[in-house]
């Protein structure tokens, strides 16, 4: 049936118009969908051949998500990484403990370990360790962004989701490291041209991801349970302090509200918490002056107030433990030996915990700081 | 807020949306949304705290020009009323002087904060008032010498007549806090860009494809070139021992220091003028291949061309025609007419990059700067006969290609034995440098920086990867001295080709992550 349009040529040229301007958008937006889509597939690529396959957080998580039940979870960053073997805290006091401990983590990433510990694996104990670091350096969104990558492993939406999070966060977003995130290979990358045909290789083979960390990281050996090492002794001409390399320590607020939420959530799920400061040379202690006590001190009154333990192993009575110098691998980490003869410490402490025992005679006060520095080895 | 972070991605979307939505629903209005989206840019990336600062310049600068309008119509009031020419003359000559003073208030005021940031805390160290240059801990807010200098051009521009005043202040403030020239300008002149911001722009799709380029271009220059040189710079120049070391790394170093900062500066002018260029809106050029460029002059003509616009407009000119210099050069005439010529040119020269010198940095070392780029571009004015002379006496046709080519390389030599005491702090040192690079180069001694503990292997890959993005940008700047248009030539390619291209840039620019190199830009809070 005839229409006005039909008749009407302004009309006719009004329609083709529209349907030409329609045509071009639908075919801009096709190129830009199409432009995005190759970005993505690019940046894939990118990923899978210069992100590393091995990481020291995926082997973690991958020994988390192995474990059907935990007793015990290790969580906080390398103090506790490098400083507490689950090995030999299962050895002595037979129970089965995974450490999520990984290089660099924040509180607020200790918290996420610690509800994945309880809620997914049913821990009754968590162990944070830490040290000044923890309490003092704001976020590190590279940190954040390895841990989100190992903890979402498998999981693509959550990871978006998670590196989404990490870009929005006050933190990062108005960084460089904002839109590093949506490429989050850059954070885990393999570098040389060796190391990228290893990574391929491991990645195609589908290699023990251990093998792979320690190939991809120098001296670092894999021992079990979520646990690896740096095969590496205190250098004597190593002047390096912590001060030093990074500045006078000064509590943050948004640090000690994460450590409160940690104590808090444990607290809620009736499950043991126990803080640990890992120990350090005395030279290193010594470098912080009075900002240690003053850090420390806050975080043990904030653990105390919330019904939790806090146990620094830089004032145990000198009977109880003494470390030398090679037992460090550095100014502030532990080496395979050191963690060995620490976590044999720790497990003793805890038995007495589990026995109804208290420990808080075999530490001294913070009042007797520098009375303690004196009794110690003096690495 | 960094140009390259999600935060100023979610920002310029925002404001692009706003921007082209209201054009499109009002038909007017887009620059209200630029100048809020210019506040809210200069908070989030500066300091709401330091906006006061910008309001006191902009305040300024915009009641100045008013107050002489209102002058210029109460001087004609006046002289209407006058009986005789005599009386008009002098009426003329009073409201002028009253003028100038008007206009000395409004630029003692705007540069007044500058410099007082910039050179207090240093005048009350040499007078013993304070332990150390920086003691006080006065920060120089963003962008503070790019609105004052554009902001007074405005001002010296209505004061001479060559622009009209902007009688409504949210104009001018929009003029003063354009967010993309904050940063590090270019310094734009308000005849030129006061009309663009407050025109009606409609979205421009292949405008968009031509500015994405640019950006690119930008950040290949910043990141993969300036930032990767920093470290390895850094190293050497700064090391407790380097006056000890060997001319050629010294060389080296100033050549790594030459590519740094071009790529820093006019990489971040490249980003800012795409960005602007997607709202439709042309800044001023601040870069022509400056080293391309045949003379010393002409390197300043090519090298932050709008300050170098602006020095000549509002400090060289006035200068070099102020009756001192104008009989300065009679008196020198009788010597000569080439030297009555451009002995007062020369001396305004030597003045201009004096200033230029102490805008840098009131440290010895960019006065000594200054001076030498000053001193070099009026010998050359003044010497200019005899080489002409000497030139045909020894047969060379400066119009060969030859001479061309050498006159760059001789150039480039000039420029860089100035960025000897440009990032040298101490001018002793730079002596040092410049001294051993001349009379104990040690052309062996290269490889063993290479083996030397003095550089990491990831320092390394860091000088390689900026000489090859150096080498790419020379390519691109010789094509485009050769009059091709670079964009034009690249948005010919076909689809796939391109998105190649891109691809590959954006891999490369976030690769560049990896090394956990670089910062913001050199002369970001100047």
């Amino acid at each position: 049936m005839p229409t006005t349009s039909d008749s009407n040529p302004v009309a006719q040229g009004r329609c083709a118009n529209g349907a030409a301007a329609c045509r071009s958008l639908r075919r801009r937006l096709m190129v830009a969908l199409a432009a995005v889509l190759f970005a993505m597939l690019v940046n894939a690529v990118a990923g899978f051949a210069l992100g590393a396959y091995g990481t020291l957080s995926g082997v973690a998580w991958r020994d988390f998500r192995a474990a059907e039940r935990l007793d015990c979870v290790v969580v906080g960053s390398s103090y506790a990484q490098r400083g507490i073997d689950p090995n030999v805290l299962d050895a002595r006091l037979g129970t089965s403990t995974v450490s999520l401990a990984t290089p660099g983590q924040t509180l607020s990433d200790s918290f996420e370990a610690t509800r994945a510990a309880i809620d997914e694996k049913g821990a009754r104990r968590i162990i944070l360790g830490l040290g000044v670091e923890s309490l003092s350096t704001g976020d590190d969104v590279a940190s954040r962004a390895s841990f989100a990558m190992a903890r979402n492993d498998g999981d693509p939406l959550g990871l978006s989701k998670a590196m989404l999070r990490l870009a929005l966060s006050p933190s990062a977003l108005g960084g460089r490291a904002s839109l590093d995130l949506l490429s989050p290979w850059v954070f885990t990358p393999v570098k040389t041209p060796s190391a990228i045909a290893d990574n391929l290789r491991a990645r195609l083979t589908g290699e023990d991801i251990a093998l792979s960390a320690e190939r991809t990281t120098p001296d670092w050996r894999y021992l079990g349970r979520g646990y690896g090492n740096h095969e590496r002794t205190l250098e004597a001409d190593d002047s390096r302090t912590s001060v030093g390399v990074y500045g006078h320590p000064q509590a943050r607020r948004e640090c000690l509200r994460q450590l409160r939420r940690i104590c808090e959530l444990c607290r809620a799920r009736n499950v043991q918490l126990v803080v640990v400061a890992t120990p350090h040379p005395a030279f290193d202690l010594r470098s912080f002056g009075g900002s240690y006590v003053q850090v420390m001190g806050q975080a043990a009154e904030v653990v105390r107030d919330s019904g939790a333990l806090f146990m620094d192993f830089n004032i145990i009575r000198p009977e109880l433990m003494s470390l030398e110098a090679d037992d460090y691998g550095d100014f502030e980490h532990l080496n395979f030996g050191g963690a060995e003869k620490f976590s044999t410490v720790l497990a003793r402490e805890l038995r007495a915990l589990d026995e109804g025992e208290g420990v808080e005679a075999d530490f001294e006060s913070y009042d007797n700081w520098d009375a303690c520095l004196e009794r110690r080895p003096q690495v | 807020m960094s140009l390259y972070s999600l935060g100023f991605v979610v920002f310029m979307l925002a404001l692009l949306a706003a921007y082209y939505a209201t054009g499109r629903l009002l038909g007017r209005g887009q620059w209200v949304v630029l100048l809020l989206g210019s506040l809210c840019y200069y908070c989030l990336a500066g300091s709401w705290q330091t906006l006061v600062y910008v309001l006191f310049c902009a305040v300024v600068t915009w009641l100045v020009p008013l107050a002489l309008k209102h002058m210029d119509r109460l001087c004609a009031a006046e002289r209407e009323a006058c009986d005789d020419r005599a009386a008009r003359k002098r009426a003329k000559a009073r409201w002028q002087r009253r003028k100038q003073a008007v206009m000395l208030l409004g630029l003692l005021m705007a540069f007044g904060v500058l410099a007082q940031l910039k050179y207090w805390n240093v005048i009350l160290y040499q007078l013993g008032q304070a332990s150390s240059p920086r003691s006080l801990g006065l920060l120089l807010p963003l962008g503070i010498s790019f609105y004052t200098f554009q902001s007074v051009s405005y001002l010296l521009d209505v004061y001479r007549g060559s622009d009209e005043a902007e009688t409504n202040f949210l104009r001018h403030l929009l003029f003063v806090t354009y967010f993309p020239q904050m940063i590090q300008g270019p310094i734009n002149r308000h005849a030129e860009l006061a009309p663009q911001l407050l025109a009606y722009h409609a979205w421009d799709t292949q405008r968009a494809r031509r500015a994405l380029p640019l950006i690119g271009y930008g950040m290949l220059k910043k990141f993969l070139m300036a930032d990767l040189l920093v470290g390895p710079i850094s190293r050497l120049l700064d090391a407790p021992d380097a006056a000890a070391m060997p001319g050629s790394w010294a060389v080296l170093a100033i050549l790594m220091y030459s590519a740094q900062q071009y790529g820093d500066f006019s990489g971040g002018i490249d980003m800012v003028e795409g960005i602007s260029e997607l709202l439709g809106i042309q800044m001023a050029p601040n870069f022509r291949r400056p080293y391309f460029a045949t003379s010393l002059a002409d390197f300043w003509r090519r090298w932050h061309i709008s300050l170098g616009q602006w020095m000549r407009d509002y400090v060289f000119y006035p200068v070099a025609l102020t009756r001192p210099l104008r009989a300065l050069g009679k008196r020198a005439g009788r010597a000569g007419e080439h030297l009555g010529r451009t002995l007062p040119a020369c001396l305004a020269n030597i003045l201009v990059f004096l200033i230029v010198g102490a805008w840098h940095g009131a440290q010895a070392h960019f006065i000594v700067w200054g001076l030498y780029n000053g001193l070099v571009i009026a010998l050359a004015d003044l010497l200019k006969p005899a080489f002409s002379a000497a030139a045909q006496r020894l047969g060379i046709d400066s119009r060969s290609r030859g001479w061309h080519v050498a006159s760059v390389i001789r150039t480039f030599l000039v420029v860089n034995v100035g960025w000897y005491f440009d990032r040298v702090e101490s001018f002793s040192l730079s002596l040092a440098l410049l001294r051993s690079s001349v009379l104990s180069f040690g052309a062996a001694e290269l490889p063993r920086l290479w083996s030397s503990a003095l550089l990491s292997r990831a320092e390394h890959a860091q000088i390689l990867l900026a000489v090859a993005m150096a080498v790419a940008v020379f390519c691109v700047s010789l094509c485009q001295e050769r009059g091709h248009q670079v964009r034009t030539r690249l948005l010919a390619w076909p689809l796939p080709l391109r998105w190649a291209l891109y691809a590959f840039v954006g891999l490369l620019v976030v690769a560049t992550s990896v090394l956990h190199v670089g910062g913001g830009f050199m002369y970001a809070n100047y």
